[in-house]
């Protein structure tokens, strides 16, 4: 390493891994992972939303689990908590939906046409 | 670039390593794999996380849940209930002792709440052993920034600006101290980290060590740029294999940067660290004996002046700062002087780390701004006293300091504050005493450390505090008699202005302090022959109270020497000649009927 800027790239590199470590309240996508929605797919789903959060490098959304949100029916369940608190629940998100979930919602901010309940 | 969803902070500090937590790592990650979730969830080891009480400690990101006590056992619970179904073990979450919700961050626990981390930023966040992590913490920018942006003498006015004071102890001026190892002539100057921290109850360094090594390494280069040395050295106790061992690695993956060695940042600047480990002299803490250590000699001090600022390691000017004054050190330098002399107060700035020991509920690692109140530690971050016990004192500075008695607990927490009451700041140990701990006693341990601990070169030292150890046994032993008190007095003062080196002239401050707030405790023991905490053995004896005795046999078969004889359903007694005074009957005697 001889200059700076080869240190700040080290840094934003490196910074992309650990950002969800940082708890600075950016946008949560929650998905339901009772049995119900490991059955329907959810973790198949959270999974597309993982690698497509890391094609489009976002580093200001976090990925978490939660249980059976109780519209078994309706699952994979996904929410979306943008930091204003303001929830949005996406229900039978498959693998594509969850990409459409990350690049029209949390990266264009736009709610994501007909997969809302 | 590997991208998971959730991080597991498994603490691998000493205390949580010495609770099994390398054994959880291992099991969950076996687990992790077990359930297709390795792809998905990284276990990253860390430095302490400060709440030592509760280990092994692991957090998990990004919900930040912390988890306590967490056994082998609870691993896979944790793994098929909380990673793979998103479902928070709720046992297992840490939360404060008056609340009945669990915590749902970690931000939002009380002793995390009160804390202000400058020293111990980045111990439990990164990954020690992972030079990246650190970086991406603004790791080496601050050396990057002062090899490029500022002159030696800027880094310098820098340092003293912000009014940064040694952590060690006695709070010399750090940027001063820089400036007479600047101003001083010769080719080859030396910068040396006192990482032998000898204290009973104290571990801050060896936890900045463990947690963030190359704090301290940065540290120590900008250092060496600022006064004009290529060469560091820390003396570290070989005591500390885990934060030895950290170093090495630090040290082998910021030479493989560049960030250390030669030409660092393609500038002219070289610099170089080195290890030397002591064998656990806690003489050697002193900053003349230390580098006689170094340099591979007894470790004895010599007379100052030349002061090693102009005669230091192989008669080089020589700087020698504690690991925690390092840590604080590219803070200052990336936020400026101006942030940090908004923290503290009027001639205390920034913050201070604290090991917090003996009768807590959160014994552990805390960073708090100089000005703190000792009630506020104690309280609110400590968590207060196990079992509703009463606080009695809290021994600042270990066996050089002094205590802090329990009407001055609202003292604000600073060097000039805790010298004006008799106590000193010393390198961080905090040890909490109740009304259980007898501080005569207190004052004989830490004059038995300090009688071992003594090198023996000079005879203040060697001789006075072996006399003012006896003088304690006798009090202790209900030998003492009031001429000992004016004995004792003058062995100290004297003591203090003839010894050679810091060690000898501090030796005599548990004694004064507790003279000085607990005379009454002395004279108990000396007139009445009596130990007020009960702690005193031979001051000591147990009576059963023949009115509350009903005679049930209790005690007399669970004392381990027999002492206790007596017809059944009547009032039993203790043969004094053949008590033991563990204790025992009393403990077990169900109508409390036993006193002492």
């Amino acid at each position: 390493m001889k200059s700076l800027s080869e240190l700040q790239e080290l840094k934003e590199k490196t910074l992309q891994e650990i950002n969800l470590r940082m708890q600075n309240g950016g946008t949560k996508i929650v998905v339901c992972m009772g049995t119900c929605g490991i059955a329907a797919g959810a973790r198949e789903t959270m999974r597309a939303i993982v690698a497509e959060l890391k094609n489009k490098n976002v580093n200001y959304a976090s990925v978490l689990l939660s249980g059976c949100d109780g519209n078994c029916e309706e699952e994979p369940v996904v929410k979306v908590i943008e930091p204003t608190g303001e929830e949005t629940v996406y229900v039978h998100v498959d693998t594509e939906g969850g990409k459409r979930i990350v690049n029209e919602h949390v990266i264009a901010h736009k709610v994501v046409d007909g997969m809302t309940r | 670039m590997d991208m998971y969803r959730a991080h597991v902070l498994v603490c691998c500090g000493t205390g949580c390593t010495s609770s099994k937590s390398p054994q959880i790592i291992d099991s969950m990650e076996k687990l992790l794999a077990e359930n297709g979730l390795e792809t998905e969830v990284k276990v990253v080891k860390t430095g302490c996380f400060g709440l030592c009480a509760r280990g092994p400690i692991v957090v998990v990101y990004p919900e930040g849940i912390m988890y306590t006590h967490v056994d082998l056992s609870d691993v896979k619970e944790i793994v098929e209930e909380h990673f793979l179904k998103g479902r928070v073990v709720k046992r297992l979450v840490a939360s404060d002792e008056d609340s009945a919700e669990i915590a749902h961050s970690i931000q939002n626990l009380g002793f995390f709440k009160k804390q202000m981390r400058i020293a111990l930023r980045n111990c439990g966040m990164i990954n020690p052993e992972n030079i990246d992590e650190y970086i991406a913490h603004d790791g080496y920018a601050a050396l990057g920034k002062c090899l490029t942006a500022m002159t030696p003498q800027e880094v310098i006015d820098e340092v003293s600006k912000s009014q940064l004071r040694g952590r060690g102890g006695a709070g010399f001026p750090t940027g001063r101290k820089w400036s007479f190892a600047a101003q001083s002539k010769g080719d080859i100057k030396y910068v040396c980290c006192n990482a032998d921290e000898g204290d009973p109850g104290a571990f801050m360094d060896r936890s900045i060590l463990e947690g963030d090594p190359h704090s301290v390494l940065e540290a120590m280069a900008i250092a060496g740029y600022a006064i004009g040395s290529n060469q560091g050295y820390i003396y570290i106790r070989a005591e500390y294999p885990i934060a030895v061992e950290r170093l090495r690695i630090a040290i082998a993956q910021a030479k493989e940067y560049g960030l250390l060695g030669n030409n660092i940042f393609g500038t002219d600047f070289s610099f170089d660290i080195e290890l030397r480990l002591g064998a656990g002299a806690f003489v050697c803490g002193e900053e003349t004996a230390l580098m006689v250590s170094i340099e591979g000699n007894r470790g004895e001090p010599r007379t100052r002046p030349p002061f090693p600022a102009v005669k230091g390691l192989w008669g080089k000017p020589t700087i020698l700062n504690n690991v925690e004054t390092y840590a604080n050190i590219p803070m200052i330098l990336l936020k400026g002087a101006d942030w940090f002399t908004t923290i503290g107060t009027e001639k205390s700035k920034g913050t201070k780390v604290f090991a917090l020991g003996g009768k807590i509920n959160n014994t552990g690692l805390v960073e708090v701004p100089m000005g703190t109140t000792l009630r506020e530690i104690i309280e609110e971050i400590g968590g207060g006293i196990p079992h509703g016990k009463k606080f009695k004192a809290a021994q600042t500075g270990g066996p050089s300091g002094g205590c802090i008695p329990a009407e001055l607990i609202d003292t604000p927490i600073d060097y000039d504050s805790l010298t004006a009451i008799g106590a000193m700041m010393g390198s961080g140990g905090l040890i909490v005493m109740d009304e259980d701990n007898c501080m005569v006693d207190i004052a004989k341990f830490f004059l038995e450390f300090t009688v071992d601990e003594s090198c023996g070169k000079c005879s203040p030292c060697r001789i006075g505090t072996k006399r003012m150890h006896e003088i304690l046994e006798k009090i202790t032993k209900g030998q003492g008699e009031l001429s000992d008190i004016d004995k004792l007095e003058d062995l100290c003062n004297t003591i203090k202005i003839a010894a050679l080196c810091g060690l000898g002239q501090t030796a005599p401050n548990p004694i004064l302090s507790t003279l000085r707030y607990f005379k009454q405790e002395y004279l108990e023991h000396i007139v009445n022959k009596r130990c007020p905490a009960g702690v005193c053995k031979d001051l000591l004896s147990y009576i059963i109270m023949p009115d509350q005795c009903k005679g049930c046999g209790i005690c007399a078969k669970q004392c381990p020497v027999g002492a206790i004889s007596g017809e059944k359903k009547s009032a039993h007694v203790i043969d004094q000649s053949k008590c033991i005074k563990c204790g025992v009957c009393m403990s077990k005697c169900p109508f409390k009927a036993i006193k002492r």
